[in-house]
């Protein structure tokens, strides 16, 4: 331990250095000098970016802790390991025997590709910590902008929860369109950044090529840009009553021309301009409209409750809020307002949109409410806003990173690996998915291997083609928009057990019913009953049935594969 | 922002859509024509023939059908119908069974050729039926579609009047007149099923006749919908699903896969899987009418069942049995022997039928017509032959012959 007197200049300069020197000359503490703060300037943190990580480092972990759902994301691994293993996206369905010839644009290909190769070196936890790193770069791409127009920490807060909790069950899974709205919210941020970078003009195009790939809801991001232009456009307009004064505004031509770019670069796709009509072959495809997810919002959905107290708070805050309206504001809260009622799905688009003007808003009132009370109070004190930047915050985040990332699932399973024991590994798995995802009963499936196609039940397909056995031909997976029309159609008249179900499952020659218990518990019930059918399992979350008289002689083509966890 | 700069981003915009347009496939740049002039589109697919293939029958067997019971099917199977109201349904059984060159020296009959104006020419349509029904000829904008339904004056099934007027020897340039007065041909009916069709529609035999039947060595072609459409996935649609499934018991999905597996012999137009798969499946249905054949010779409906047919029979009624013993033994003459049950079996299938055909009325028989239209295409088969070319021949030896039962 050192024990010497600081440098007299030094410790001049800061009594608390020096008087911690003198200290140490009497009594023999230790050197204060050691104590001072040592950090490079640049690397040293604020108190509040200290508070704001302890906040990020908290959403991280909650985000890491949700299960993996039991649906789309194991019909994208699929996808992904094809890709992986042909080396190229399939041209026609690849899996599903009975859209064998579908033509396949699959506009979630590099999402499935990444998700995949993750899954296959850092296993199921990868899957909960993408899911985690999507929902943090979002919320933080919130937070800084929140942050940006209020010193509050509340405000910024409230603004974040009204983003995730309203369309948190549309967060909830991880699949491909999480990474396009993590595109779409950092987008959104740096388009409503108080001043522009001129890295935007890469930045920005550079994700629309990214999210081009990633997800086909792109061009929502184009529609962003474009009212967002639209918005200006009129602004200009109607205050210089002036048409041309639009091309001499900066703003406006800036949003203009980044809308081409943006544009433009969603071309940089393995289906270049071919994947403007998929997306509409897609998005027009009748078979989607069955999905709740493409039902209009209802007051009965969490998404509708959510939808109409937050259309109260900003029909609130614009009553009184003393910020000047930009026309970009009503063109996006009503346009994205619009869609939503459309189809609930478009909820996740809105709701970031819906708590950005709430907080620029609910800002501004606040300001004015607190600059009233200033006012009254007549106060001469003056505050010192100058934020001390610490080493010591620095250190302390960097703690909270690393015990942030250490006590995820994912952190976990890097720093101590896998369980050997395959006992431990099932129940590692099971820990950490979702508890509808039929495990056991896709183990057992595979350990007797059914012949033909299997009914399944929509909500299983994805993973049954994940984890069944090798080549099992499903009726269905989420991909509903691949299935030809009457199977689709017979999809519903089967599961419902509508009149003519037994003929139809038939006429597919199945030989083999899986089905679920918490969304089919009657269809289940009803082949109990049903003398052509036997019970061959049943655990808590479903069962399987067997004819007992076996047609034969059954679908061959298609599937390859299987057989993973 | 500067002039210069904008109006160059413009142009790079412009230049960046030409070349992602013109670098796009084929398909694509359909696609995007059609969005921007969203007219129906028809796939374009090569039809490499002006003449519909024929499955020409494996086997003349006297012994098993002598010229005698030959003719007195065919004289019970003549397409000798009241003129008015005719339904197009027993005139496509009739001309697929006769051809378009079938001749007889009763004027009542109808002629091959005055079948074909039938089907195929609106204004004798109208002659029988007047303006009291739909047309049967659909004038669309994309060629020529053949209203099917429950109708009597439709088509009964999806593309059967083209698979039966191709099976009849029509020619693709054939005239097809329609109520719009548009002269159209048979390949513009062909093209508009081509671009109509769906896989997973409920009756497919049909259409994988006749596609079968022109564009072979084609082995696969595109959908309107974009579908990748091939012989494989007919054939693998025709076996899908439990075997009695189908019209007529399910008998006409094994005549068309049998028929679609002799022609892959000749042009390949299957892959050696759904070629074995076939094969497969074919030898699966002999094996099932071997075990559910009756004593007398005939099959039942649930023939598909094997020997629980026979165990727990079932309660057909006389055109259910006639069904599926003339629909097995018209398949099973143009498949080759190893496709067979023994032949014992199918010589007492046929002497049934023939016995129970020559047992009907007249009445009788233009009740169940298309049901007994197969029977007298399936012993002509057996005698390496064809209706018409025997009736004509027999005729000709016997201008006098007349049957009565």
């Amino acid at each position: 331990m050192q024990t010497e007197t600081p440098p007299p200049t030094e410790a001049a300069e800061d009594p608390a250095i020096a008087e911690a020197g003198d200290s140490a000359v009497q009594v023999d503490r230790p050197d204060a000098s050691q104590l001072v703060d040592r950090t490079p300037e640049w690397a040293r943190l604020t108190r509040s970016a200290m508070i704001w990580s302890v906040v990020v480092a908290g959403l991280w972990v909650f985000f890491n802790y949700q299960p993996v759902w039991h649906t789309d994301v194991w019909g994208h691994l699929k996808y992904g390991q094809e890709i992986v293993s042909r080396g190229g996206i399939p041209e026609t369905e690849p899996f599903l025997p009975l859209a064998q010839g579908i033509p396949f644009r699959d506009t979630a290909w590099l999402s499935q590709v990444v998700t995949y190769e993750l899954y296959s070196v850092a296993g199921v936890t990868s899957l909960r910590f993408i899911h985690a790193l999507l929902l943090t770069i979002a919320a933080v791409a919130l937070l800084i902008r929140f942050r940006s127009r209020t010193d509050s920490y509340a405000i910024p807060l409230i603004g974040l929860a009204i983003s995730l909790a309203i369309v948190w069950k549309s967060l909830f899974i991880v699949r491909p369109q999480l990474a396009g709205w993590t595109c779409f919210v950092v987008i959104f941020s740096l388009l409503t950044a108080r001043r522009w970078n001129r890295w935007n003009w890469v930045l920005i195009p550079g994700l629309f090529a990214l999210w081009a790939n990633l997800h086909g809801s792109f061009p929502v991001g184009l529609g962003l840009l474009g009212m967002l232009w639209l918005g200006r456009a009129i602004d200009v307009c109607w205050r210089t009553g002036k048409l041309s004064s639009l091309w001499r505004d900066q703003k406006a031509s800036r949003l203009f021309v980044l809308t081409e770019l943006a544009v433009v670069a969603t071309l940089l796709n393995p289906y270049g301009v071919g994947i403007y009509p998929a997306i509409e072959s897609i998005s027009s495809n009748l078979n989607v409209r069955d999905l709740i997810e493409w039902d209009p919002i209802t007051l009965r959905m969490t998404h509708g409750k959510g939808f109409s107290i937050a259309t109260l708070l900003l029909l609130l805050v614009y009553r009184w809020s003393p910020r000047r309206v930009s026309f970009a504001e009503p063109l996006l809260l009503c346009g994205f307002g619009l869609a939503a009622l459309w189809a609930v799905r478009m909820m996740v688009w809105w709701a970031p949109l819906a708590a950005w003007f709430l907080v620029l808003h609910g800002s501004a009132l606040m300001n004015r409410w607190e600059r009233r009370k200033a006012a009254q109070t007549e106060s001469d004190e003056e505050q010192d806003d100058i934020p001390i930047r610490t080493g010591m915050n620095t250190v302390i985040v960097i703690g909270i990173c690393w015990i942030a990332f250490a006590i995820t699932p994912f952190g976990a399973t890097v720093l101590h690996g896998y369980p050997q024991d395959n006992e431990e590994f099932a129940k590692l798995f099971k820990n950490n998915v979702s508890s509808d995802t039929p495990v056991d009963l896709t183990r057992y499936l595979a350990a007797h291997p059914p012949e033909g196609l299997v009914f399944n039940t929509y909500e299983w397909g994805d993973y049954l083609l994940w984890a069944g056995p090798e080549d099992l031909q499903v009726y269905t997976n989420s991909h509903a928009h691949l299935l030809p029309r009457e199977i689709w159609n017979d999809y519903f008249t089967i599961s419902r057990m509508a009149s003519g179900w037994d003929d139809k499952l038939a006429r597919y020659g199945v030989n083999t019913v899986v089905i679920d218990k918490k969304y089919h518990e009657r269809f289940l019930e009803g082949m109990k009953r049903d003398p052509e059918w036997k019970l061959d399992y049943e655990d808590p979350l479903g069962a399987i049935f067997l004819r007992r008289h076996p047609i034969p002689n059954q679908i061959r083509l298609a599937g390859e594969g299987g057989g993973n966890e | 922002m500067n002039k210069t700069i904008f109006w160059l981003v413009q142009i790079g915009v412009l230049a960046a859509f030409v070349t992602a347009y013109n670098v796009a496939s084929t398909d694509v740049q359909q696609t995007l024509k059609q969005k921007v002039n969203p007219a129906p589109y028809v796939p374009p697919v090569e039809i490499p023939r002006s003449e519909p293939l024929v499955v020409e029958p494996l086997f003349n067997r006297p012994e098993m059908v002598s010229d005698e019971d030959l003719a007195a099917v065919l004289w019970q199977v003549r397409p000798k119908f009241p003129r008015k109201g005719l339904r197009p349904n027993l005139v496509e059984h009739a001309i697929r069974t006769w051809s378009n060159r079938a001749e007889f020296n009763d004027p009542d009959v109808l002629s091959g050729k005055q079948m074909e104006e039938f089907l195929l020419d609106h204004s004798t349509f109208v002659l029988s039926w007047n303006n009291e029904a739909t047309p049967l000829l659909d004038d669309r904008e994309t060629g020529v579609g053949v209203n099917w339904g429950v109708a009597r004056s439709a088509s009964v099934h999806h593309d059967h009047m083209l698979a039966c007027v191709t099976e009849a020897g029509v020619k693709l340039d054939a005239p097809v007149f329609l109520p719009s007065q548009r002269e159209m041909t048979l390949e513009n009916v062909l093209r508009e099923s081509l671009r109509d069709f769906r896989l997973d529609e409920r009756e497919t035999e049909w259409t994988a006749m006749a596609f079968g039947l022109w564009l072979p060595p084609t082995r696969n072609w595109k959908a309107a919908d974009g579908r990748e459409m091939s012989f494989d996935l007919l054939a693998e649609r025709l076996i899908r699903g439990d075997m009695e499934k189908g019209v007529c018991s399910g008998t006409h999905r094994v005549y068309s896969l049998c028929l679609l597996w002799r022609l892959d012999q000749e042009f390949d137009i299957l892959s050696d899987g759904v070629s074995e798969h076939i094969y497969e499946h074919l030898a699966l249905v002999r094996d099932q009418i071997t075990d559910s054949q009756f004593e007398d010779g005939h099959w039942p409906s649930n023939w598909d069942e094997g020997s629980r047919a026979k165990v727990n029979p079932r309660e057909d009624e006389l055109k259910d049995t006639v069904i599926a013993t003339g629909h097995h033994l018209e398949w099973l003459a143009i498949a080759p022997e190893d496709l067979h049950p023994p032949r014992e079996q199918i010589d007492r299938a046929a002497q049934w039928i023939i016995q129970t055909t020559k047992e009907q009325s007249a009445d009788d028989i233009f009740r169940r017509y298309t049901f007994f239209s197969h029977i007298g295409n399936a012993l002509a088969l057996w005698r390496g032959t064809h209706p018409a070319d025997f009736w004509m021949d027999w005729q000709a030896k016997n201008p006098e012959w007349e049957f009565r039962n």
